[in-house]
């Protein structure tokens, strides 16, 4: 596993700071990432609005302990941001595009 | 393992599975205990009144249910009578007097909020003011043992078995229906008096409830309120032996609702705040499970290893099985662990799609559910009621396996009196737990409809199966069992882990000679949670017994026992060696819970030798599970202080030094199941 | 009744994956059988386990009765290794056994 693909910071070489971060990530990033999918397929999903709810909140859950471990596999610590904030910014911007009021 | 350094995705796991599952594994060993007593906690309930034990069925029951509720309300609006089943030997009454005019409009809603409720919509975490309102169930709840029925009303009636009508269902309900209730308070505020049946006067007193909680600062005297509240509503409900007619008096207990309550939002502390801690360790649950299966990789191949008598190698073993042959089990009770929290965890997404109304969205679900009819009024003209007998057996005729939970007589004594029957158990989980029902003339005996079970969609199904499935929601008592055993089975996953953590570490402290203070720690709180709160709850259970029975605030006695018996073992943890207290913990908890099934039968209760005669099943069964579990107690203790640590000298030969670190790091891996080839091919 | 049938199933698909795993197989039956018979236990075992899950859910529905067939398989697995790892030699003719009497007691 090369980690010249990747940009390492100093943080990277610090072990405890290192899985500080991870940690905070995980935790933090990890329920901000799926907060995200809850939020944003609660009203994109083309589902009656209860469902459509639900299945936010089911696969909310499902993305928060994939992000988990995904942080804490991913080869650096930039890296494991990336994988959280990318999907996040799509979210966002899906949630941003969706008309206003469209599910309401 | 370093997360610095190159590593391997699965070193990456295992690091992850340890940790995750150390950080909160005591909660989470207390979480799966309670929890899966809770699987019983009508059962438990039944056996900490002991007043209920010897109650009999000669299956004329109803006539006297009616007999007593013609006598003690007479012009009551409606009657509700709770049969005695499988779960529990008494038959619970209920019933809710005429409201004043104007009042009658929303009485029609019965279980069906619960019903909503069932689908797991829990708005619980909602902002401040429903948080009021939420608060206000809570002290609610607070009082249930504070009446004279304690808390077999509560387990029984306004949870159980057909709170509303809804039999099982309602189960579980607890952490949803309260939910749904606090949702449901400011919107139709007091007169909804009755919407949940049985509960006739309680929502009402919801509303009076919430106030007085906004007013109450602090739980204290809120529970002194709520107790309040609890005598009046004891007026509404009585216990009745169904086979004398005789009104039943139990004492007070905390009861299984105790356990069950304290499985997912603890004690002591705000329950959101209670919430949110076990939600949160839910999550680290969620991500170790998943975590120890990527980690474990071989399930199928070492399926059924399980290699006795040798250290380190035997607890993965043992590890690996408890996990792995109750897997299904374990991630669906974590996930569906999380949903039942989830409108409280994730409020994302209600904020999007409903401004953050959980309220909006508790309507909308409900609109498209159960149409709620409102109460037939009265005509004002007398009429005989038709005998329940035959309207019941003409149920149990139409739904065998299910059996008849609840009935609901509307208007008794009027010519426009109806009976409804509703199912004992429903038919399957993804129906939100929706119990059927058979409507009838009261006077003449006919059926006048037979309303259908709503169909629920594909998202809501699999959310009600996942919830249902958590909250045991079965017709018969097998998936009962068989999930009590996989909780069984949790437990010992989750402490064989704890365990593992300081027994994979056995050479690190060998070659530092000293044990350092974080594993101290662990060993402490390892005794700690594990056997203390096993003795606590043993003493528990004792309490119940040894207590005075009329004793005020019995059921906060019997909690002030668990506790405080856990504490006295966590400090028995701290001044004892790892081992001696594992022994001593472990022989004075199987020595607790061998005694109970005697305990019982000196303490007013029927002992075994009886109940099983007698077919006391609820009874029975507890004896025998505590004499078994007490048996296995003592088993583990005796092993443990027969456990001589292996390969001490091999140890100590060997040179430590410059290699110590890296040793340490071995045995971790090994620890969780990483093989030694993959080692050898990274060096 | 039926209950019992499906347990004997999963005990009895159980106890039949685990003589077709080799190193299991030694401890049963003292030495491995070839390659052709294992792969037939195999089969055997995970049609045992199919047909019971048919048989929960014909019985209990589709919800409940998978339920129950992850419950008995799990109690019949705990069994066939706590066997496996104390008494190994019962686990010759367990399942069959098991089988033969739930039928009988369906009969």
């Amino acid at each position: 596993m090369s980690t010249s693909t990747h940009f390492v910071f100093f943080a990277d070489h610090r072990p405890w700071l290192n899985v500080s971060l991870r940690s905070v990530m995980a935790l933090f990033g990890g329920y901000g990432l799926a907060s995200m999918v809850a939020a944003t397929l609660a009203v994109g999903l083309p589902l009656p609005r209860p469902d459509a709810v639900m299945t936010a909140i089911m696969l909310a859950f499902l993305v928060h302990m994939l992000a988990a471990l995904w942080v804490f596999g991913a080869a650096t610590l930039t890296r494991a941001a990336a994988g959280l904030a990318m999907p996040a910014a799509l979210l966002g911007l899906w949630l941003w595009l969706l008309p206003v009021g469209a599910t309401a | 393992m370093r997360f610095d350094k190159p590593r391997h995705f699965r070193q990456s796991m295992s690091w992850l599975h340890t940790w995750a599952g150390l950080v909160l594994g005591w909660l989470l060993f207390a979480v799966f205990v309670t929890g899966t007593l809770a699987f019983f906690r009508n059962e438990i309930t039944t056996w900490m009144q002991p007043e209920l034990h010897s109650a009999r069925d000669d299956g004329h029951g109803l006539e006297r249910a009616v007999a007593v509720l013609e006598r003690k309300a007479p012009d009551a609006q409606q009657w509700s009578i709770n049969l005695q089943g499988p779960r529990s030997p008494v038959m619970n009454l209920s019933w809710r007097e005429a409201p004043a005019a104007g009042e009658r409009r929303s009485a029609g809603r019965r279980g069906e909020e619960g019903g909503d409720a069932d689908s797991g919509l829990e708005p619980p975490g909602g902002p401040a003011g429903r948080g009021e309102g939420h608060r206000a169930q809570d002290m609610q709840r607070e009082g249930r043992g504070d009446r004279p029925e304690g808390a077999r009303a509560e387990g029984m009636q306004r949870e159980g078995r057909g709170a509303g009508g809804r039999a099982e269902g309602g189960r579980g309900e607890g952490m949803q229906r309260e939910g749904m209730r606090a949702d449901n308070a400011p919107r139709q505020e007091a007169h909804t008096g009755g919407e949940r049946g049985p509960g006739s006067a309680r929502p009402q007193r919801g509303g009076e409830g919430r106030e007085m909680a906004m007013a109450a600062p602090q739980a204290e005297p809120a529970q002194a309120e709520a107790r309040q509240q609890g005598g009046q509503q004891a007026q509404n409900r009585l216990i009745m032996d169904p086979a004398t007619g005789e009104i039943l008096q139990p004492r007070q207990t905390a009861g299984g609702n105790f356990l069950y309550r304290f499985h997912f939002e603890l004690y002591g502390m705000d329950r959101l705040t209670g919430r949110w801690i076990v939600g949160i360790a839910t999550m680290f649950m969620f991500v170790a499970i998943i975590s120890g299966v990527i980690v474990h990789r071989n399930i199928f191949k070492d399926f059924f290893t399980f290699r006795p008598g040798k250290g380190k190698r035997s607890w993965l073993d043992a590890h690996n099985a408890t996990g792995v042959l109750a897997l299904p089990f374990h991630v669906v009770i974590t996930f569906s662990g999380l949903l039942l929290l989830g409108f409280q965890l994730m409020p994302a997404a209600v904020l999007t799609a409903y401004d953050g109304d959980t309220r909006a969205m508790a309507q909308e679900m409900r609109g498209r559910g159960n149409a709620n009819a409102p109460l037939p009024r009265p005509s004002g003209e007398k009429a005989a009621l038709t005998p329940l007998a035959p309207l019941v057996a003409e149920a149990e005729r139409e739904w065998p396996m299910q059996g008849v939970g609840a009935i609901t007589i509307t208007n008794p004594g009027d010519a426009r009196a109806t009976i409804e029957i509703r199912q004992a158990r429903t038919e399957g989980l993804s129906s939100r737990g929706a119990a059927r029902r058979m409507v009838f003339d009261g006077v003449t005996g006919e059926v006048l409809e037979r309303p259908p079970v709503a169909e629920s969609s594909a998202a809501s199904s699999a959310w009600n199966l996942m919830t249902a499935l958590h909250m045991g929601r079965f017709a018969s008592s097998l998936p009962r069992w068989l999930l009590f055993a996989s909780g069984v089975l949790g437990s010992l996953m989750v402490a064989s882990g704890l365990a593992m953590w300081v027994i994979a570490r056995q050479k690190d402290r060998e070659a530092l000679g000293r044990t350092p203070r974080g594993h101290r720690l662990v060993e402490v709180l390892n005794v700690a949670a594990v056997s203390g709160l096993l003795i606590a709850i043993a003493a528990y259970f004792w309490g119940n017994r040894l207590l005075p029975a009329d004793l005020a605030e019995r059921n906060l006695w019997e909690i002030r026992v668990f506790f405080s018996v856990w504490a006295l073992a966590a400090l028995h943890a701290i001044v004892r060696k790892y081992k001696a207290a594992w022994v001593e913990q472990l022989t004075l908890a199987g020595v607790l819970a061998m005694l109970l099934p005697v305990l019982n039968g000196a303490s007013g209760g029927v002992h075994l030798g009886h109940s099983l005669g007698a077919g006391q099943l609820q009874v029975a069964c507890f004896d025998a599970c505590a004499l078994v579990l007490g048996a296995l107690l003592m088993f583990a203790a005796r092993k443990v202080s027969l456990h001589v640590p292996r390969a001490k000298p091999g140890t100590k030969s060997r040179p430590a030094g410059a290699s110590k670190a890296k040793k340490a790091e071995a045995v971790d891996e090994l620890a969780a199941g990483l093989p030694v080839a993959l080692k050898t091919e990274e060096a | 009744m039926m209950d019992f049938l499906v347990f004997a199933m999963a005990l009895a698909g159980f106890n039949a994956l685990c003589v077709s795993m080799e190193r299991h197989a030694k401890q049963v039956v003292g030495h491995a059988p070839d390659e052709t018979k294992r792969r037939g236990f195999s089969a055997l075992g995970w049609a045992l386990l199919a047909l019971a899950l048919a048989l929960a859910v014909y019985y209990h529905g589709a919800s409940i009765g998978t339920a129950v067939w992850f419950g008995l398989m799990t109690v019949a697995a705990f069994i066939v290794g706590l066997l496996l790892s104390y008494r190994p030699r019962p686990l010759l003719g367990l399942g069959g056994a098991a089988l033969a009497v739930a039928l009988l007691l369906l009969v």
